[in-house]
């Protein structure tokens, strides 16, 4: 377990040499990817989401590829189509793979697709697999996809729906650098050292065998019943919460929590991995009543009340 | 995994003995405290065993039966907290991360020492508190003190008046009856002989009688005769009552049956 952390803190220390500070952003991008699940990125534009999603890519030696959504982007454009194919004076019909067939798709600005070609994604996403025509493509593993989502522009947006969103295992928010890392950053971007040769850190078999590892890590039955109480106490909280968290919810904060621990060398999940996890498991999967709204509280705010009543 | 297995019996073993030494000792200081009260109040002292086998079951089943021993080492030793009791809830899973953590929390426990657990202020306090209500009673006894306002409240109260099973006798002595209606003596505070009654009055802690309290005894003559239908009459024997003639002829009879 000490040489996972060992081995995560110099991924860390590779993705830095392009990432500055966002520590927690890779941190949570890599447990989404030990959990063999998908991840939604939340922030302002230039805060560097897509380039810590093509660095950890890079680092990971992995196949990456990048979905950018607009509103008429169709399904077959991404999960592919078939096209004619001559060869020998014969026509065939050939499946030409769309983009989604890689290791880390980056779906960018999702919330700009139409609902329709969201369903496509979310679909492959659910099932790991195509289907086209009646043909059934497998998706190569590990698959993972960081989808994007601009909170500032509505206009042309389709949110997605809560029971869309569920399927990503953690929300993510992007915040701001602090004055020291934004420093670096311009100081970085605006000198002649600004691009760094990154070294190949994990392959696909070292992350599917940390999958693997992810579900093994133990979990103690009181911490078990917390994070069963938390997500009971979701649904029971209506004078806070409309919509509670789904089982969903309980298998993705046991699953982040235990990723967490074994992130952090440790191989037993502790009360601080499941606080820790609990905001990005759950924030996209509650929708505040509106007298949360009226009392100005974010779902991080009520995240926060839930875990100091549930102890 | 048998090792593992091994050293949380051993957990709970030990742990279990401390706390049962601790509730014993809990359970002894409720039952002296109650006794002191009981004899001061002039109650069956016996009835001290209620509270403390109350107080012996109620803590038998927190810290016994539903404690967590995992949490109370894990407490003491931060080091290895939220590990032992994941690795015990595991004990049957078979993994490397399981296994791992095993190893580890065997090589934590090494550090871990018994002694830890004895809360020795406490259970000094305990053992002082016991002594010293061990002394309260016997200088209790010894002065015999007893509070007697309760008492005088119980025999003027409408609901135990009722049962009247303590009764003033004076201002300082209080005698008990206990089960009056079944008594095949009668009232144990009353005797009689002949047509005179004798108060006896008895202590009721030392069980002895004050004669200094009780007076000078007085004499007194026996005058009565006895009437006079009572006389002395033997006792008579059966005696049967046969005329010779038919003894003659029975004798006869049975003669001639003898020579035929």
């Amino acid at each position: 377990m000490r040489n996972y952390k060992e081995a995560f803190e110099s991924l860390y220390k590779e993705v830095g040499k392009v990432i500055i500070g966002q520590k927690e952003l890779i941190e949570q991008i890599m447990i989404s990817m030990i959990c063999d699940s998908h991840a939604l990125l939340e922030g302002y534009p230039g805060l560097a989401k897509t380039l810590a999603v093509k660095t950890i890519a890079e680092v990971m030696e992995l196949k990456y590829s990048r979905i950018q959504n607009t509103p008429d982007l169709m399904p077959s454009d991404i999960t592919g189509t078939y096209i004619i194919e001559e060869s020998g004076g014969k026509r065939n019909f050939r499946f030409q793979q769309g983009p989604i067939f890689a290791n880390i798709i980056l779906a960018d600005e999702i919330n700009r697709a139409t609902p329709k070609t969201q369903s496509a994604l979310l679909e492959s996403m659910q099932e790991k697999q195509v289907t086209a025509g009646n043909q059934t493509f497998k998706l190569d593993l590990p698959f993972f996809v960081l989808a994007t989502q601009n909170p500032i522009e509505q206009e042309g947006t389709y949110p997605l729906p809560e029971a869309q969103s569920d399927r990503f295992l953690l929300k993510i928010k992007v915040g701001y650098p602090t004055i020291e890392e934004e420093e670096q950053i311009v100081d970085r971007y605006t000198s002649e050292y600004g691009q760094q040769k990154l070294k190949k850190m994990l392959n696909k078999d070292h992350l599917i065998a940390l999958q693997m590892h992810t579900k093994q890590v133990p979990i103690a039955n009181d911490l078990k019943k917390r994070v069963l109480r938390i997500i009971n106490v979701t649904r029971a909280s209506k004078d806070l919460i409309q919509y509670g968290a789904s089982p969903r919810a309980s298998i993705g904060l046991i699953l982040a929590s235990k990723a967490r621990a074994l992130i952090n060398g440790r191989n037993h999940v502790s009360t601080e991995d499941i606080n820790d996890m609990a905001f990005p498991v759950l924030r996209h999967r509650i929708l505040l009543s509106f007298e949360a709204e009226r009392r100005g509280m974010t779902t991080d705010d009520v995240i926060k009340e839930i875990l100091a009543k549930v102890k | 995994m048998k090792n593992f297995i091994k050293v949380i019996r051993q957990i709970e073993f030990t742990l279990d003995n401390i706390i049962l030494f601790n509730i014993f000792l809990t359970s002894i200081v409720v039952f002296l405290f109650f006794t002191a009260l009981l004899g001061l109040f002039n109650n069956n002292v016996l009835y001290a065993f209620v509270p403390a086998s109350l107080t012996f079951v109620v803590e038998f089943f927190l810290k016994i039966i539903n404690a967590n021993k995992e949490k109370i080492v894990e407490k003491k030793y931060d080091h290895i907290n939220e590990k032992l009791r994941t690795a015990k809830d595991n004990v049957n899973l078979e993994n490397p991360v399981v296994e791992e953590l095993q190893r580890e929390v065997i090589e934590d426990l090494k550090e871990v020492r018994v002694s830890s657990f004895y809360l020795e202020r406490r259970a000094s306090f305990k053992i002082i508190s016991a002594v010293m209500l061990c002394f309260i009673i016997l200088g209790l006894s010894m002065v015999n003190a007893k509070i007697i306002g309760l008492n005088l409240y119980i025999n003027n109260n409408p609901v135990f008046a009722q049962n009247n099973t303590i009764k003033i006798f004076s201002n300082k002595v209080i005698v008990a009856d206990l089960n009056q209606s079944n008594d095949i003596y009668g009232n144990e505070d009353l005797a009689k002989l002949g047509n005179i009654e004798l108060g006896i009055r008895v202590k009721p802690a030392a069980y002895e009688v004050d004669v200094r309290e009780e007076g000078e005894v007085k004499e007194k003559a026996f005058d009565e005769t006895f009437p006079s239908e009572v006389y002395v009459e033997s006792a008579s024997a059966y005696e049967e009552n046969i005329p010779v003639d038919q003894q003659e002829l029975v004798k006869n009879y049975f003669k001639k049956i003898a020579e035929s």
